[in-house]
C-alpha cells in the first residue's frame, strides 16, 4: 500500500463513522414527509381546494393526524363528532374536550405538531368564547375556565415551539410561533371589539398579552434566522406571494370583503413590495422578515375572515365609488379592493359613518380611548416607532374635523382611505421594527 | 407524476444519501447540529426543485451541489474556518469507537493535512475519495469540466504526497 492508499483509507475510515444518529434520522425523514405534504407538487396544488394559506397547513396536518386517531379509537362514535362544535354548557361539550381532543392529541408525538395543535386548540377556546359573547351567554364563569384552558393550550404551543427550536430546527419554530402570533393577534382584536357588550375585556387582556409574548419570542427567532439568510430565492418570495393571493381568492370566491380582513391583506401585500424590493438589493434577511410579516398578516386575514360574522355585527359595510377611486389612486402597485369605512382597529374613524352607524354605539370620546388604548399596546408589542405618533394626530384632526362636516360621503370616504392606508404603512413598519 | 409517488421517491432518497449528504456538511462545517439542519435543508430545497417537475439525470449529484452552496454560504457568513476545529480537535460525532479512531495518531495526521489544503482540493479529495463520486459528477456540481476536475485531483494527490513526506 502506498502512502497516498492508506491515507484515504483511513480518512474514509474516519468518515464512515459520521452519520445521522437514528432519531435524528428518523426526526428529519418526519419533518422532510411533512414538508413535502405542506408542499405539494404543483399539478395537484391547482386541482385541489385551494386553502388558508400555508400556516394553516401545519395545523391542517396536526388535524388530520388527530382526525385519523380519532377514527380508529371513536369508530362508529357519531357523538364524539357530533361534539365538534359544542359550546360551554352544552351537552356534547365535555365530550368534545374531555375526550376528542385528547384523543386527537395522544398520537402527536412531534413537537412540531404539538404546536400547530396546541394553538389550533388555544384558539377554539377563544372562538367559544366569542361565539358565546356574540349571544350574550358568556358568564364570568365560563369565561374564566375558557381563560385558563386557552392559556394551557397556549403554553403547550409555546413549549412545543421552544423544543423544536431547541433541537436545531429553527424555521419550523418561527412557523410555529408565527402561526401562534396571528391567532391570537386576530383573536385579540375581536374581543377588543366585542369587550363593549360581549365581557370579554378580561380576554383581550389575557390574550394581548399572550400574544405580545409569542411577538417577541417569534422576533427574536426571525432575526436569528434573519442573520444567516444571505439570500431569498425569487422562488422563496414567489410563493409568499402565492400564498397570499392563494387567501385573496378564496376571499373573493366567498365573497368577503371587509375592513378588518382588507387592512391585513393590503398590509400583507406591502410587506411582499418591500420584500421585493430588499431582495432586489441583495438583503435577504430583510426579505425573509418581510415575508415573514406578509405571512402573519395573511394568515391573520384568514382568521378574521373565519370570525366575520363578529366583526359584522356592528359595522355594516359602506362603499362609495369615489373611496374605490382614491383608493386605487393612491396605491397603484396594490391591487386595492373596494375601500368602505376605516375598520374598527384602524386609527382614524370616520365620523359621520359613526353617526350612520346605528348599531356601533361608540361614541367618539369612547372611540378615541380605545384607539389610544390600541395604539399604546401596540406601541408596547410591536415597536411602533414615531409614525404612530403622527398618525395619533391624523386622527385628532379627523375627529376635529368631523363638528364642521359630518354628511359627506366623499370625504368620509377620503378620511377612511387615508386612514386605511396610513394603517397599512404603520402596521408594515412595525412589523418590519422600521 | 403525482404528489405520492414524488414523495415516495423523495424519502428514498433521503434514505440513500441522508448520511452522505450529513457526513458531507459536516466534514466542512465541524458542527453536528448545523450539519444536521444543513442535512435538512439540503433536502427540502431539493424537493422544492422535484416538485417543480425539474428531471435530474444526477440525484446524488444534485444533492451534493446543493449541499455544498449551503455551505458555502455558511461560510460566507461565519467567515471563518470550522476546519481549524476539525484539525486541531476531531469532530465530536460519534460513539466510544469513534472517539478511539479520532484520538489515534493516524487519523490527526490525516485530519491536519485535509485542513492543509485549499477549499477545491479538498472538495475534490473528499467528493473522489469518501463521497466515491466520479470526476464527472464532482465537475457537474462544482460547474467545471471533467478535465479540469481530474487535474485537480491529481494535484490534490500530489500535496497530500508532499505534506505526508515533509512530516515522516
Amino acid at each position: 500500500m502506498n502512502t497516498f492508499d492508506k491515507f484515504v483509507s483511513i480518512l474514509k475510515a474516519y468518515a464512515e463513522r459520521i452519520r445521522l444518529e437514528p432519531h435524528i434520522r428518523t426526526k428529519v425523514r418526519l419533518a422532510l414527509a411533512s414538508y413535502a405534504d405542506l408542499h405539494e407538487v404543483q399539478e395537484q396544488k391547482a386541482a385541489r381546494t385551494p386553502k388558508f394559506g400555508f400556516l394553516e397547513d401545519l395545523g391542517l396536518y396536526a388535524f388530520r393526524a388527530g382526525f385519523a386517531l380519532f377514527t380508529l379509537a371513536v369508530g362508529a362514535g357519531g357523538v364524539a363528532y357530533a361534539s365538534g362544535n359544542a359550546l360551554p354548557g352544552d351537552a356534547l361539550y365535555s365530550v368534545k374536550v374531555g375526550m376528542v381532543e385528547p384523543l386527537e392529541s395522544a398520537i402527536l408525538m412531534e413537537p412540531e405538531t404539538k404546536a400547530a395543535w396546541s394553538a389550533i386548540l388555544a384558539e377554539r377556546r377563544l372562538e367559544e368564547a366569542a361565539t358565546l359573547a356574540t349571544r350574550d351567554a358568556l358568564t364570568d364563569e365560563t369565561r374564566t375556565y375558557l381563560e385558563e384552558r386557552f392559556t394551557y393550550h397556549a403554553e403547550r404551543s409555546d413549549a412545543a415551539a421552544e423544543e423544536v427550536e431547541l433541537s436545531g430546527k429553527s424555521e419550523v419554530a418561527l412557523m410555529a410561533r408565527s402561526d401562534l402570533e396571528a391567532r391570537l393577534a386576530a383573536h385579540a382584536d375581536l374581543f377588543l371589539y366585542l369587550s363593549e357588550e360581549g365581557n370579554t375585556a378580561p380576554l383581550y387582556e389575557k390574550v394581548a398579552k399572550k400574544r405580545d409574548e409569542v411577538a417577541h419570542k417569534r422576533h427574536e427567532s426571525e432575526q436569528r434566522i434573519a442573520e444567516r439568510t444571505l439570500a431569498y430565492s425569487d422562488r422563496q418570495l414567489e410563493d409568499a406571494e402565492e400564498q397570499t393571493e392563494e387567501v385573496v381568492r378564496k376571499l373573493e370566491e366567498a365573497g368577503i370583503d371587509n375592513d378588518e380582513v382588507r387592512s391585513r391583506i393590503l398590509a400583507a401585500r406591502e410587506a411582499l413590495i418591500s420584500a421585493r424590493s430588499s431582495h432586489a438589493r441583495n438583503e435577504g434577511g430583510v426579505a425573509f422578515v418581510a415575508t415573514q410579516a406578509a405571512a402573519r398578516l395573511t394568515h391573520e386575514a384568514n382568521i378574521l375572515a373565519k370570525n366575520r360574522s363578529i366583526i359584522a355585527l356592528g359595522l355594516p359595510s359602506v362603499t362609495t365609488e369615489s373611496a374605490k377611486a382614491k383608493e386605487k389612486e393612491s396605491a397603484p402597485n396594490i391591487k386595492a379592493p373596494a375601500v368602505t369605512r376605516p375598520a374598527i382597529m384602524l386609527k382614524a374613524p370616520a365620523p359621520s359613518e359613526q353617526k350612520a352607524t346605528s348599531s356601533t354605539k361608540k361614541d367618539d370620546k369612547k372611540d378615541a380611548e380605545e384607539d389610544e388604548e390600541r395604539s399604546s399596546s401596540n406601541e408596547s408589542s410591536r415597536d411602533d416607532d414615531a409614525s404612530s405618533n403622527s398618525n395619533g394626530s391624523d386622527r385628532e384632526d379627523s375627529n376635529d374635523s368631523s363638528d364642521n362636516d359630518s354628511s359627506s360621503d366623499s370625504d368620509d370616504s377620503d378620511r377612511g382611505s387615508r386612514s386605511l392606508r396610513d394603517t397599512v404603512r404603520n402596521t408594515v413598519n412595525s412589523l418590519l421594527g422600521n | 407524476m403525482d404528489q405520492s409517488t414524488l414523495k415516495a421517491e423523495f424519502l428514498k432518497a433521503y434514505d440513500l444519501y441522508g448520511d452522505d449528504i450529513f457526513r458531507f456538511c459536516a466534514m466542512k462545517v465541524s458542527n453536528r447540529e448545523l450539519a444536521e439542519d444543513l442535512t435538512q435543508e439540503v433536502f427540502m430545497r431539493y424537493w422544492q426543485t422535484v416538485r417543480d417537475g425539474e428531471k435530474l439525470k444526477n440525484e446524488r449529484a444534485y444533492l451534493y451541489t446543493l449541499a455544498r452552496n449551503l455551505v458555502i454560504d455558511w461560510y460566507r457568513k461565519k467567515k471563518e474556518s470550522s476546519l481549524d476545529a476539525l484539525t486541531e480537535q476531531g469532530l465530536d460525532f460519534g460513539d466510544e469507537e469513534y472517539k478511539k479512531i479520532v484520538q489515534s495518531a493516524e487519523v490527526k495526521e490525516v485530519l491536519s493535512v485535509i485542513g492543509k489544503l485549499d477549499d477545491d482540493a479538498r472538495d475534490a479529495l473528499l467528493l473522489r475519495f469518501v463521497e466515491g463520486l466520479t470526476p464527472k459528477e464532482i465537475a457537474a456540481i462544482s460547474g467545471e469540466s471533467a478535465n479540469a476536475v481530474s487535474v485537480r485531483i491529481n494535484r490534490a494527490i500530489k500535496k497530500v504526497q508532499g505534506l505526508i513526506h515533509a512530516t515522516q
